[in-house]
């Protein structure tokens, strides 16, 4: 904190901003936004639940002024720790600003406050045959702001892309208390520098984002699931890359190891194959014939690389049940110890076989249970490693430290969709360079010259 | 004590509870969440907290309902973690008035008899002759049904039948009494030799989860004995959360009493909710006449989360020929009506708008009853529905079968 504590006199100013229903400032209430998804936690000074644009204007002004730091906040999901109060100070909280403000059927596109949860617009949009393609693991309750912020990617990135390429437009509040609302309507525009990709995944750091314009898409009518099971990783690898090069986007292509398909099979009984070495789960998606087409080239592809079983559902219920394989994963693993650290490296497809098998003998050699579960198609990894207790964190980060500049030596990211936050800081110099990190502050250092928001980011 | 401190630092903070939270998805404030509850709770006992009087207020902001534990990916026992800490905390402070009055009616009773008669008679003459409308929890005096005549005691007819003993609980007794005549008429009809008996006592149920389990021990002792008294083939209930009275909460009660809790283990196989029995019955269709109805159907948070009867209560309404069953979209049927055993008292704001929000989904589907199968999710949709100015019907399942039977 700037000033190190928040007065008496300070917190008048805000329940003036907020009233004092919107402001929270009990020990109980802060001890609630000391933490998200990720393991660290740092306490608030006090909350604060914005309803307009407007509100957030002015407490940014307010925080310039008397010099305390702001940390934006959804639903606090996020897995790398950046919407916990790194410095204390302010918590903003949209989970009260999820109004839906448009829809437009026309140009497909929706407004929407930046607390609105994934599902609840999924929801609306029903009956319009639109959707928003992007689908995490935690949309239930993750909120369009939070997925800005941290460019999340999810389950069906292989085909839509990622959270950047569906934002046609924000409302943001800089720094320095101004509004302004970046982009167009259309999907091409050239006019000055992108500013709404720099917003989005800057990790709350730049601006304040308030609303969001996104990008819709005609809903597919028709899915398809099938369901591999190898006894050898290297040829489900295969498998994923001759699928990659034939031509079919595939909605999802999942990987999962053997300890996850043991823990799903534990949990959930759905008479996964116990000794096989990893399941794909592929998921095609489009109108009846293309899916037809399609299924067909995949299944070729996967029955060439020695499946020990091969499932393809026939209804919308089957492809239902195939997908809790993938889906019950993070859960059932979950339960096997108290501390479950998910990891995010990515790596060109081509070398997904190899990283694999880098993550288990790393894993062995640290005596660290771990669980993959992987977005191959992307190449995106999510090792889970599974610990006693928070005590042995420093397990996981070795085996990081050893996989870390493999990763990036081969072109990979530290991380492809979780974010940096505080929980990848430690590996963020196996990836970017001084210079580069240094751009990046002096970017930091234009848009907030006071340091107000979410200090403590991966720029500290 | 460490049970609780144990599940609340196993919590993961995924934050996967808190769409499934009715409470936390009404107010949005994760203080009310079941992770912040965990979290406040691990706080509390590490003795990192003020004092305890907003905990206090927190846990008592829970419906209960269960859902934060169905959608865990840890599985969680959340509920069980804010009961532990509720019973901790009547320790210290005792029931306050609504729930002393409440023990005093409902551990005996001749005073549950009494109170039911006295209510009877002074509400059922005056409730339309008031001038002007009272609050009454979520709903106001006026949105409460009239008391029906209390269920009576009925013997067997030892006709050689399979023996059913109903246990009807508090309200299907001396509120809604039509819904205990008709599940007694219906299962009759199936076949079943049924016995309702005085002596079955309150299950607990609204004591027990403000904390006292102590003051149900005699009440649980007692229901017990009369169920293990004689031969029964089952023990059917057309209230939900009674009967996770028997299948959860007493194991806790005789946590140390191995005597009881081998007496209600030998119980469990018997113990069925009423939806759950009839969808066995393959003649079901044959004994109903043509319904003619449109109906949708609202699942009790206890039928969904703790006795996993979700299947049942619908395979029994398409039993019914001519019946036009309309789904709210699962999800949408299974989003609590916002009673929570007394939490519409406490909280009748939230609660209100949880009745509300049912309403407008119940709307949606334009159906002319909308059914469920929990006498407290009745009361509550019914006073919602009559609240809004909406004409929809709502039944327990049990009453629409009745009505149809041949």
């Amino acid at each position: 904190m700037l000033t190190n504590q928040l007065n008496s006199k300070l917190i008048a100013l805000l329940e003036g901003i907020f009233g004092k229903e919107r402001v929270k400032t009990s020990k109980e209430e802060l001890i609630s936004y000391s933490y998200d998804g990720f393991i660290k936690e740092c306490l608030p000074e006090a909350v604060v639940f914005p309803l307009e644009t407007e509100e957030i204007g002015q407490l940014v002004k307010l925080a310039n002024e008397h010099r305390f730091y702001l940390t934006s906040r959804g639903s606090g999901t996020n897995l790398c720790g950046s919407s916990v109060p790194k410095k204390g100070g302010v918590v903003v909280c949209f989970t009260k600003m999820e109004k839906i403000l448009e829809i437009n059927t026309a140009d497909r596109y929706a407004v929407v406050q930046a607390g609105k949860i994934l599902e609840d617009l999924q929801k609306d949009l029903e009956g319009t045959g639109l959707f928003y393609p992007i689908d995490l693991g935690s949309s239930r309750i993750a909120t369009i702001g939070g997925a800005v912020a941290l460019n999340s990617g999810g389950m069906r990135a292989l085909k839509y892309g990622v959270t950047r390429d569906y934002i046609l437009g924000l409302k943001v509040v800089l720094p320095d208390g101004q509004v302004i609302k970046t982009g167009v309507l259309t999907k091409k525009n050239v006019v000055g520098y992108d500013l709404n990709s720099l917003f989005c995944g800057s990790e709350g750091t730049l601006g304040i984002v308030t609303e969001v314009t996104v990008k819709l898409m005609i809903k597919p009518k028709n899915t398809k699931v099938l369901l591999n099971h190898y006894q050898d990783i290297g040829n489900a690898c295969t498998a994923v890359n001759e699928i990659m090069a034939s031509g079919i986007i595939p909605t999802a292509l999942e990987l999962a190891d053997n300890l996850v398909i043991n823990a799903v099979e534990e949990y959930v009984k759905i008479g996964l194959k116990k000794d096989a070495a990893a399941f794909l789960l592929i998921e095609l998606t489009g109108d009846k014939e293309q899916v037809e087409r399609d299924s067909k080239v995949i299944e070729a592809i996967c029955k060439k690389n020695n499946p020990s079983r091969f499932e393809i559902s026939k209804s919308a219920e089957e492809s239902e049940k195939l997908w809790l394989a993938r889906k019950s994963g993070f859960g059932s693993m979950a339960r096997y110890k108290p501390v479950c650290i998910a990891e995010d490296v990515t790596v060109p497809v081509s070398r997904l076989a190899e990283t694999i098998t880098l993550i288990h003998e790393l894993a062995k050699k640290h005596g660290v249970l771990q669980g993959l579960l992987a977005h191959a198609g992307d190449g995106n990894l999510h090792p889970h490693f599974l610990l006693d207790s928070k005590e042995e964190e420093n397990k996981a980060d070795a085996i990081m430290d050893e996989l870390m500049p493999f990763i990036t030596g081969i072109g990979g990211t530290i991380s492809g969709e979780h974010g940096v936050g505080i929980g990848k800081k430690k590996f963020l110099h196996y990836q970017l360079e001084k210079s580069q990190l240094d751009l990046m502050r002096r970017i930091k250092k234009l848009f907030d010259p006071e340091g107000v928001l979410n200090p403590g980011s991966f720029l500290d | 004590m460490k049970e609780t401190a144990k599940i609340a630092d196993s919590c993961l903070k995924c934050g996967f509870c808190l769409n499934a939270c009715p409470v936390y998805k009404e107010l949005r404030e994760e203080i009310v969440s079941p992770r912040g509850k965990l979290r406040q709770i691990k706080a509390f006992t590490a003795g990192e907290l003020p004092s305890d009087k907003i905990i206090r207020k927190v846990l008592k902001n829970c419906l209960m309902c269960g859902s934060c534990f169905k959608n865990c990916p840890s599985s969680l026992a959340t509920p069980h973690a804010i009961q532990k800490l509720r019973e901790e905390l009547f320790g210290k402070y005792g029931h306050d008035f609504i729930k002393r009055g409440m023990k005093y009616v409902l551990s005996n009773n001749k005073t549950r008899a009494l109170s039911a008669l006295w209510a009877r008679i002074v509400y059922n003459n005056f409730r339309d002759s008031l001038p002007f409308d009272l609050p009454a929890g979520a709903l106001t005096v006026k949105n409460m049904p009239l008391l029906a005549q209390p269920l009576k005691a009925v013997d067997f007819k030892n006709n050689g039948n399979k023996k059913v003993f109903y246990f009807a609980g508090c309200v299907d007794k001396y509120v809604f009494g039509d819904t205990g005549r008709c599940a007694a008429r219906v299962l009759d009809k199936l076949g079943y030799d049924v016995m309702i008996s005085e002596d079955e006592k309150c299950c607990g149920i609204p004591l027990i989860i403000s904390g006292d389990i102590k003051a149900v021990k005699k009440n649980a002792e007692a229901n017990i004995e009369l169920l293990t008294r004689q031969y029964y083939d089952y023990i059917v209930f057309t209230c939900p959360t009674c009967l996770t009275a028997f299948k959860e909460k007493y194991y806790d009660i005789f946590k140390e009493d191995g005597v009881f809790k081998n007496k209600l283990a030998e119980l469990e196989p018997k113990l069925i909710e009423i939806t759950g029995l009839i969808a066995k019955e393959k003649k079901l269709p044959q004994l109903l006449g043509a319904a003619g109805v449109k109906v949708t159907y609202h699942d009790p948070c206890h039928m969904v989360n703790s006795l996993d009867t979700v299947k049942e209560p619908r395979e029994i309404i398409k039993a019914l020929p001519g019946v036009e069953y309309v789904e709210m979209n699962p999800e949408l049927a299974a989003s609590c009506c916002g009673s929570g055993g007394f939490y519409h008292v406490y909280f009748p704001e939230t609660a209100l708008k949880l009745g509300l929000k049912k309403v407008k989904n119940i709307k949606k589907t334009g159906a002319e009853i909308v059914l469920t199968a929990c006498p407290a999710c009745k009361l509550q949709i019914a006073g919602s529905l009559k609240r809004a100015g909406s004409d929809v019907k709502t039944m327990h399942i049990i009453e629409l079968l009745d009505r149809y039977l041949k």
